[in-house]
């Protein structure tokens, strides 16, 4: 959090800071809308603030977050948000320019939405000795699967953690890990280097276009395992399977609010009648983990 | 009488040396201008061509020699050590650097514009507006280049000739 008070003006870091009697581990993303009122989204409720933000915090906003090059940024900007130190990120709406139709950067900043990286390390262990073929010495592939806002990215990221780390007390190898991270949310890379907890055998393409992403890993890091995030194209699928004749273990996220809804889906059929056995699926609630269609093993969802 | 002299002399020297300061006064600002054009300019290619952030742009032209370097120094400790918003770090830095130049207040004011131009969010706002404000200053060069050609000696003879003339009318 510390990361992202220092972004803000003074009187504004004042506010939040005073209007929380507990820590603000809480605050999950902070909005700040011009002439509007800021509001501090927590878990179950938004706060409020008595703080209405001028054009002047926007510009030191703006400015905080590009160190006074909000233009350096355009490239980020097309896609409409900036990953700061920590990982955290900032999402930016506003008046764009165009070129040949495309969005070329922002003119004019009305909104910005803080969203704090969190992980939660720890949270894959249940799950990760169904997954380790002890008698193959490797990691079996596994999809996740879950609506928005169900945690298959930071069980995701842990699973990188665990796997890069390895667990020698229970005759775990630590594997080389490969991220593809087309949106920067598994690693939340700044600058390119990851700001979240991960072992020591982990590699992340950031921002980089999953289908090329795959073949540039297995081209040149050889990575045991490659993770990559909300596949749904029929040419991701393609090539998470062309993935998997290489030997290399995929694990890979999916929407979907249920198997069921997934297996309605014609470009799902080809990565369910693949090698892919393991199935987590998340919920609000928490997380269940299929092998075929057997519920092996559960983990609520801690906050 | 050899005082007399002397002070005749005292005063040719030191009323052509008024003379002098003059004319040193219009050849350094149309120098300074042009500096100050060329380096805007640079800097201008960087943020639109190059997208170098702000501060690189700050640290290589405090590497120059000159009056550049010492605006750009100035901004830099607005930027680092108070943490002042562009905007505002630019307009105390061309404050501060007012104090000990020979631009006249009309330079100044385009050269304090630098600092609007440079917070827009794009590089196209930010583009039209120093290239307005480096247009303007090459314009001013070339006004005070004109002005150094055509006063500049006229202020050395006026020096001289004043200094003689006040002896004379003294004597």
């Amino acid at each position: 959090m510390h990361s992202i008070l220092l972004l803000l003006p003074d009187p504004l870091k004042q506010q939040i800071i005073f209007s929380s009697s507990d820590s603000l581990d809480g605050v999950e993303e902070i909005r700040i809308r011009i002439s509007r009122p800021v509001q501090l989204v927590m878990q179950h409720t938004t706060v409020e603030l008595d703080y209405i933000p001028s054009f002047n915090d926007r510009q030191h906003i703006a400015e905080r977050i590009s160190q006074h090059s909000f233009y350096s940024l355009e490239e980020e900007m097309k896609k409409g948000y900036v990953t700061i130190d920590g990982g955290h990120r900032v999402g930016i709406a506003g008046k764009v320019t165009l070129e040949d139709g495309r969005v070329k950067a922002i003119q004019s900043i009305s909104s910005f939405a803080i969203r704090k990286a969190s992980q939660k390390i720890g949270c894959a262990d249940p799950f990760m000795k169904e997954l380790w073929n002890p008698s193959q010495q490797r990691w079996q592939h596994c999809l996740l699967i879950g609506p928005p806002k169900s945690g298959k990215t930071t069980l995701l990221r842990d699973m990188a953690r665990y796997i890069s780390t390895g667990q020698p007390d229970n005759e775990i190898d630590s594997k080389k890990v490969s991220i593809i991270d087309e949106r920067s949310e598994i690693a939340a890379c700044h600058h390119g280097i990851p700001q979240l907890t991960f072992g020591t055998k982990v590699d992340v393409l950031d921002r980089c276009p999953k289908l090329e992403g795959m073949t540039m890993m297995i081209r040149s890091m050889s990575p045991e395992v490659i993770i990559v995030d909300e596949i749904g194209h029929e040419r991701d699928i393609e090539a998470v399977i062309d993935a998997m004749y290489t030997g290399v273990t995929m694990i890979v996220t999916a929407h979907a609010s249920s198997m069921e809804e997934l297996r309605n889906r014609s470009s799902m059929d080809k990565l369910l009648d693949s090698e892919i056995t393991h199935f987590i699926e998340c919920t609000s609630g928490g997380y269940s983990l299929f092998r075929q269609n057997n519920l092996v093993a559960a983990a609520t969802r801690e906050r | 009488m050899t005082l007399h002299w002397l002070g005749a002399v005292f005063i040719i020297i030191g009323s052509g040396l008024e003379g002098f300061r003059r004319s040193y006064l219009l050849s350094k600002r149309q120098q300074i201008l042009i500096e100050f054009a060329q380096a805007f300019t640079w800097m201008e290619n960087e943020i639109v061509k190059r997208q170098t952030p702000i501060i690189e742009i700050v640290q290589a032209q405090m590497e120059r020699k000159g009056e550049v370097a010492k605006l750009f120094q100035l901004f830099y400790e607005q930027l680092t050590l108070k943490q002042l918003l562009l905007g505002e770090a630019w307009d105390k830095a061309v404050e501060q650097y007012f104090q000990s130049s020979v631009l006249l207040k009309e330079d100044l004011e385009w050269i304090r514009r630098i600092g609007d131009a440079i917070q827009p969010f794009d590089r196209q706002s930010i583009e039209r507006e120093m290239s307005f404000i480096i247009d303007i200053l090459r314009n001013r060069h070339l006004e005070a280049r004109n002005r150094a050609i055509q006063f500049g000696k006229l202020y050395k003879t006026l020096g001289v000739m004043g200094g003689v003339l006040v002896v004379l009318l003294l004597s």
